[in-house]
């Protein structure tokens, strides 16, 4: 077979990516010059001090976050979509954002009746992740039984409302200042993460992708249903363990630093079919990565509202453009396909 | 007699008192039992029963899919080739719904168990997977999405993936199940070439009596009592296996022919010959008329140049329907 892997959307996107990196790095509310900038991030010494520490520790960590992030969270919506053969599936729509929400929830407004839960740096990001793994095994338990998608869809959905209702009790019944805080948190946020934390959010990303390539030919497989995949040698079981161990480290970690981010996991891979058209995981892996850091550093840039000192919640941003996106490939391709 | 010193074919898979079905919780509920089954080189079996009967279910424990519920399914190369990938291969009922990749694509997946998790293709693979494509006559096909196939291309596909799995035995699940009657007729004259040529072992469970009957080495028919009869087809017919499974219902597989009766009560001599006579023959009795050697009305089919045609009491008509016509007045 003569394959023929077209250059092309490769080069559209990562000039793209950096095209979108550096924007978003050099909007803000403090004006800092382009060449500066990129002068800055090599290493130069700025003109104005305080400028390399805003490049540095401000707009840099929030740049590489949204790269993070949205790489991981488009990665495991692929997982996702494959898993469950299901163009709909998405972390946010089968409750695994719910399920960080719920144990982000507990650990911010349940400590009134609780006894003070650690408080460690990094207990909010083993709450949500825990929360979102627990979400994604009890969604997986209901997929081996009902086969039907449609059904384990509105099973996601119900799971969602559920766990809404319970973070709305823990609200009730919260003092203002945690409700606040979980508020806020809710609103999803790129920024506001020092570099120890941005590096476990790089490990994280780096361990999830390098699984997924690794994973490729089970993912493959998949595609054909899972007896096809058995015949052909793949060890199901293990290879469906590792997926969902996979996404929901993923996304329970992305959730975790940024808040629960809507509709990144469900648009993008679909987005990244469309620039690259295939099914084979080992283009489509990286391909969505890409597509998923470029597409949250638009939605960065415009949550900053440049020339504005307004910063809207990321969530706002990532639904107003995601929302249509959807609409729009199931318009234009009339089915949308895993 | 001493009996005929006859080398049998290889055997690709042996079932030892198999016995298949389903276990929900505590209670079992067998569906096939001591089964003693085996599957040779270079032979086509079909694999006959009515529904519900455990044909998917017999196909899913042969191929190591569901285990048994107790007997074993032995396939002899397991020395050889330790995964059961690289010894069966499937096609299955199941839909693909991953319809956007090429044909290509899909026949890939046949070399599945043999690529580690870079899925990097040797020049041999793609031999296999070319001649797999080529074998199935899908060439034309071969960079067309899958949504874009028909029903029938789509099986050929199927079949071209299992094909370059390089298995030598392949088992089918009624695959020619929705295709019209060309396409099946296709199937299943590839399936027969493949393992005389090809020296695989085929099993297929269909629904095709009259393909099965005429293409199959073997035939697998499920019994009364959870049991299997097997043997060649005309066997079968003959010693009237197949109207004891299949309760026939005014169809004479004998003959393999629908029961007529004759109605009219009318006795015609028939006389010509070949196809002409065969062809006037189910015209009569389909329209209720018995044909006797000695009967009062004669009718005689014959050429007029190029043309045919039947005389019936110093009438000549040219064609079948006005001859019908004027029987009936």
């Amino acid at each position: 077979m003569k394959k023929i892997i077209s250059l092309k959307p490769w080069l559209i996107l990562s000039v793209l990516l950096v095209l979108l990196f550096l924007i978003n790095v050099s909007l803000g509310s403090v004006q800092i010059p382009l060449m500066d900038t990129v002068s800055i991030l090599f290493g130069g010494i700025p003109e104005n001090p305080v400028w390399k520490d805003i490049l540095i520790d401000f707009r840099l960590t929030k740049a590489l976050t949204c790269v993070f992030a949205g790489g991981a969270l488009a990665l495991g919506g692929l997982l996702m979509q494959t898993l469950f053969r299901n163009p709909l599936a998405g972390p946010d729509v089968l409750g695994l954002s719910s399920g960080a929400s719920l144990a982000v929830a507990i650990l911010v407004m349940a400590a009134t009746f609780m006894p003070p839960l650690l408080h460690g740096p990094f207990s909010i990001a083993i709450a949500a992740s825990l929360g979102s793994a627990l979400i994604f095994i009890v969604v997986l338990v209901v997929a081996n039984r009902i086969k039907d998608n449609t059904s384990l869809l509105l099973i996601g959905l119900m799971i969602g409302a559920a766990t809404s209702s319970l973070v709305s009790v823990l609200q009730f019944t919260s003092r203002s200042e945690d409700q606040h805080y979980f508020l806020v948190w809710t609103f999803g946020s790129m920024g506001g993460l020092n570099w120890q934390e941005i590096y476990l959010l790089g490990v994280v990303f780096l361990f999830g992708m390098t699984l997924s390539l690794l994973l490729s030919k089970a993912l493959n497989a998949w595609l054909l249903g899972d007896n096809y995949a058995q015949a052909l040698g793949i060890r199901i079981q293990r290879a469906r363990t590792l997926i969902i161990i996979c996404t929901s480290v993923l996304a329970g970690s992305v959730t975790a630093f940024c808040g629960p981010i809507a509709f990144v996991g469900l648009a993008v891979p679909h987005l990244a079919r469309l620039v690259i058209n295939t099914t084979n995981h080992k283009i489509l892996v990286p391909g969505t990565v890409l597509t998923g850091a470029a597409v949250m550093l638009l939605c960065d840039t415009v949550a900053q509202l440049p020339g504005s000192s307004l910063v809207l919640p990321i969530n706002a941003i990532t639904s107003l453009i995601g929302a249509p996106v959807v609409i729009w490939v199931i318009v234009r391709s009339k089915k949308v396909r895993v | 007699m001493k009996p005929l010193d006859v080398q049998l074919p290889l055997e690709l898979l042996r079932t030892d008192s198999l016995a298949i079905g389903y276990k929900t919780g505590g209670a079992q509920n067998s569906l096939l039992e001591n089964l003693n089954l085996v599957v040779r080189q270079g032979e086509l079996v079909c694999f006959m029963g009515p529904n519900g009967i455990g044909k998917s279910t017999l196909i899913r424990t042969l191929a190591g899919l569901q285990p048994p519920l107790s007997g074993r399914v032995v396939t002899p190369q397991q020395d050889l080739k330790p995964e059961l990938s690289k010894r069966i291969s499937l096609v299955l009922t199941d839909r693909i719904t991953a319809v956007n990749m090429t044909v290509q694509e899909l026949v890939t997946y046949g070399r599945y168990p043999y690529l580690d998790w870079n899925l990097k293709l040797t020049a041999e693979d793609n031999n296999i997977i070319q001649k797999a494509i080529a074998q199935t006559r899908i060439e034309n096909l071969a960079q067309k999405k899958l949504y874009e196939l028909s029903d029938g291309q789509m099986q050929m596909a199927m079949i071209a993936r299992a094909l370059a799995q390089d298995t030598p035995l392949l088992l089918l699940d009624e695959p020619t199940a929705h295709l019209d009657q060309n396409n099946r007729v296709e199937i299943m004259n590839l399936l027969r070439n493949l393992a005389h040529h090809s020296d695989k072992g085929i099993l297929v469970a269909t629904h095709e009596l009259d393909l099965a009957l005429q293409t199959a080495d073997t035939i697998w028919l499920t019994g009364k009592n959870k049991n299997m009869l097997t043997g060649i087809p005309e066997d079968l017919v003959l010693n009237g296996s197949f109207d004891d499974i299949f309760q026939f219902k005014g169809f004479d597989l004998k003959t393999g022919k629908v029961f007529h009766e004759a109605w009219r009560g009318i006795s015609i001599t028939l006389i010509g010959e070949g196809y002409e006579y065969l062809w006037t023959k189910n015209a009569l009795e389909r329209n209720g008329f018995s044909i006797d050697m000695k009967a009062n009305f004669v009718v005689q089919v014959s050429h007029d140049g190029n043309q045919l045609i039947w005389e019936f009491q110093g009438q000549v008509y040219h064609s079948l329907q006005q001859l019908l016509v004027a029987l009936s007045s």
